[in-house]
């Protein structure tokens, strides 16, 4: 194995953290805000990721193709809080899951109407197609070098939201006290609705990034959201912090296990041994490490504190 | 009221019986599997129940089990081994292990934690089935034959196949109603009542719910068991965790904390299921939403809407 | 000498900046009653907390019946004999009455991986259960779903939970809070005859309240 396959598999590592945290970011704050637990987050993952691909296989224009799974899933994640979500804030968990995993079951197969099945496939945008010398002597694809930079200028955009403005000492406090700020006289409902809103954009972002390097397919929202779970119980739920950390050592283990386990395992045990045991070790691996933090951190990394 | 609660259920039980006979006479084999698979899920749901309704734990990974107790007869199988005295030993033996190492993580946590660890332990348990090519990976493998009891009872009989997993669903619903009312069933009970209550009267809830959480996981491999046996085919995707809300969703829809109402969610989950997918390959579309709408406004479970049914059974 | 029953140095707890309870010394006898009386929010709650093991303090160490208990879990230090009842009160709203105080007997009787017998058809936990049903004067209720006693019924019925575990030293946390003032003379004169009853078994009380003790008599 040599430095330039090490430095590229840690960009690659980093870049599915940013996007675990894009997912992450959304549901622990809808959690920790409303005390929900919404399954069908990854379904608006996967709905920006849907409308992204599809508008930009036809204007051609990928940023005008995010704005519009952005804003689309803005609001396609407004009305599904208005609708169904609102009346679970005051339920247990249990009615929550129940009632967004049928959400899952209805996104799912509604995508599979309009658009088949079968995956989606769109390439990288013409401008972001080269690559970048991110280190002397080390190309890295522009693209996902790109997606890099939108999640971490994400994780800075929420830092300032949630601690420097109104909207964010209000996500704070509603968050700790929620009969508190209703009788602020702010609109409460109307705070989390926008919230969720902002959630589901936020998924959206992650999806519409996603269409050009993953397959888009009904249920891809899942297959992350169960990672994305990995990394909440890692970091604690309720944190934004935490979701940050945890998806950058989710990401990082996850990928560098899938790329280096293989090879390490057949210099100790033989190729054909590994084989067999390295994709079905690295496929365990954060749930590996998942257990561990709780072994030790039941509360996980940077439990939110809660009143 | 309690002669009518009875009355139901023994007509419940006497119509599952009489599906063979009801089969033969129209020439109707397909109902025979059908029923047949809705009581594998039966006994899947009932066991999720001991620890979901009763012990409040609220686990989204059952399907584990399942496909851990389908893997305990389909490896044995595929190296030759056929006999069910093996295989389905083997299958309560290791579903029970992996839930003891699963609870064991799990349980020091709660509320959606739980949650989310249980999926994310099946889903582990799904990826490693997928990623095995010695075992099938995610084509499975198909079963030679059904688990063979050195000639005893021929499973290869959709008759005697029928009868046994009514055998099985029969005895476990027993063994259930003994176990909430002894000593065990009361602490599991209670400790989802008030668990701060149950420490401070001096119970160690932890030892009692990983147990719980155990026989619930053992309950859930014997499923396992059966259903590979039913489909003669062994796949990843038992384990699949929209595998473990389906049998969540008949836990709920049929009454959680109730011994036949997860019986009854099978029938009426599996029911619609074929009836709805009869009528659109769409049906996932109409089924979702009409679980929404059984959470917001229905919450009570079908078991509540039977005669003499009260809020528990006794 | 002989040591105490209970012997406390320097209990500390805090919560974030707040010391709730600080460096509390106390020792308690055989057979003795202590009273701790405060306004809220002077750390009552939160020693009685400690004591049962459901807090973990910041520092000091709690001796208890010869052994250092600072470590061990609240189940335990119930199973040692240390038994508390809950200012806020915590019962199983939908088990009956008996049922309630079975439950405490039971934990003291044995394990419970016990899968085959009915709890209820085991004489050794209905009889006890029923005659600290009675000790408490709730004898005529026992068949009635916890949670649909009136709320003084509800605070004898804690009393009773604790005291069906045999405890040495028992521990309760405000039993008098929220009683009428008008029945409250009557209640204490209960509370104490409870206390004096597990006492005749070397049984000591510690009890919290936020006013006087308005008998005036332990």
């Amino acid at each position: 194995m040599n430095w330039l396959l090490v430095v590229e598999q840690c960009l690659n590592g980093l870049q599915f953290g940013v996007m675990l945290f894009l997912m992450a970011a959304g549901l622990t704050l809808v959690f920790g805000i409303m005390n929900l637990v919404n399954l069908a987050h990854g379904s608006l993952y996967m709905v920006g990721a849907y409308l992204a691909t599809a508008a930009f296989n036809r204007t051609g224009s990928f940023l005008a193709a995010v704005a519009f799974a952005l804003a689309a899933t803005l609001a396609i994640g407004m009305l599904v809080e208005v609708i169904a979500l609102r009346t679970l804030y005051e339920r247990d968990h249990l009615d929550q899951v129940l009632a967004t995993f049928g959400l899952i079951l209805f996104f799912n197969e509604a995508v599979a109407i309009v658009w088949g099945r079968a995956a989606l496939f769109t390439a990288v945008p013409r401008a972001l197609s080269g690559h970048l010398q991110v280190l002397p002597g080390i190309p890295y694809p522009a693209y996902r070098a790109v997606i890099i930079l939108v999640g971490l200028a994400v994780a800075l955009l929420l830092y300032v939201v949630v601690s420097r403005t109104r909207l964010g000492m209000l996500i704070r406090a509603g968050a700790s006290n929620r009969t508190m700020v209703g009788a602020l006289g702010v609109n409460i409902r109307l705070l989390y609705t926008v919230v969720f809103g902002f959630g589901a954009a936020l998924a959206a972002l992650g999806g519409a990034m996603a269409g050009p390097i993953y397959s888009v397919l009904p249920g891809m929202g899942e297959e992350i959201l169960i990672q994305v779970f990995v990394v909440i119980v890692i970091g604690g739920i309720g944190s934004i912090r935490g979701a940050l950390v945890g998806a950058v050592v989710v990401g990082m283990v996850d990928t560098l296990g899938r790329a280096f386990l293989k090879p390490m395992l057949s210099t100790v045990l033989g190729p054909s041994a590994a084989d067999n045991a390295g994709p079905a070790l690295a496929s365990m691996l954060i749930y590996i490490l998942m257990a561990a933090v709780l072994f030790f951190r039941p509360q996980g990394l940077f439990p939110a504190v809660r009143s | 009221m309690r002669s009518a609660r009875a009355l139901t259920l023994v007509a419940g039980f006497l119509v599952l019986g009489l599906v063979p006979v009801v089969a033969a006479l129209a020439n109707q084999p397909f109902y025979l599997d059908l029923f047949r698979r809705i009581m594998i899920f039966a006994i899947a749901a009932v066991s999720l129940d001991l620890i979901l309704g009763f012990g409040g734990m609220v686990s989204f990974g059952h399907a584990a089990y399942l496909g851990i107790g389908a893997y305990a007869v389909a490896i044995p199988a595929f190296y030759g081994i056929h006999s069910g005295l093996v295989q389905w030993p083997l299958a309560l033996a290791l579903s029970g292990l992996a839930a003891l190492a699963i609870g064991a993580v799990s349980l020091r946590t709660s509320g959606v934690s739980f949650i989310m660890i249980t999926l994310a332990f099946a889903q582990m348990l799904y990826y490693l089935g997928i990623s095995i090519n010695a075992w099938g990976a995610d084509d499975g493998m198909r079963l030679a034959r059904r688990s063979q009891f050195g000639g005893v009872v021929d499973l290869a009989n959709a008759y005697v196949f029928y009868y046994v997993v009514f055998g099985v669903l029969v005895a476990l619903l027993w063994l259930g109603h003994r176990l909430i009312h002894a000593r065990f069933g009361v602490v599991i009970r209670a400790a989802k009542s008030n668990e701060p209550r149950m420490r401070a009267i001096g119970f160690a809830t932890f030892r009692y719910k990983l147990a719980a959480f155990v026989i619930a996981g053992a309950g859930g491999g014997l499923a396992g068991a059966l259903l590979t046996n039913q489909t003669e085919y062994l796949t990843p995707s038992y384990m699949h965790w929209t595998r473990s809300g389906d049998i969540m969703v008949m836990v709920i829809l049929g009454g959680m904390g109730t011994l036949y109402g997860p019986v009854l969610g099978a029938v009426a989950f599996l029911l619609l299921e074929d009836i709805l997918s009869a009528w659109t390959v769409h049906w996932q579309v109409v089924l979702g939403p009409l679980l929404v709408l059984v959470v917001l406004y229905a919450r009570r479970g079908l078991y509540g809407l039977l005669p003499g049914a009260g809020a528990r059974d006794g | 000498m002989a040591e105490p029953l209970l012997a406390v140095r320097g209990l500390t707890k805090r919560f974030g900046g707040l010391v709730a309870t600080d460096r509390v010394d106390l020792e308690v006898a055989d057979g003795e009653t202590l009273a701790v009386i405060g306004p809220n929010g002077a750390g009552k709650t939160t020693l009685i907390g400690q004591l049962s093991g459901d807090l973990v303090p910041d520092a000091g160490t709690i001796r208890f019946a010869g052994e250092d208990v600072t470590a061990l879990p609240a189940p335990t230090r119930s199973q040692r004999g240390l038994a508390r009842s809950f200012q806020i009160t915590s019962i199983f709203p939908e088990f009956t009455a008996l049922d309630n105080v079975a439950l405490a007997v039971q934990a003291h009787a044995g394990h419970s991986f016990r899968f085959w017998t009915p709890a209820r058809a085991e004489r050794a936990l209905r009889e006890p259960a029923r005659a600290t049903l009675e000790q408490v004067g709730l004898g005529a209720r026992a068949a009635v779903a916890a949670g649909t006693l009136a709320h003084g019924e509800q605070r004898q019925l804690e009393i009773a939970m604790a005291l069906a575990t045999r405890p040495r030293l028992l521990l309760l946390d405000e039993p008098v809070a929220g009683r009428e003032p008008t029945s409250r003379s009557a209640w204490c004169s209960c509370c104490a005859r409870c206390a004096a009853a597990t006492r005749s078994s070397w049984s000591s009380t510690i009890w919290t309240s936020s006013s006087r003790w308005p008998t005036g008599s332990a």
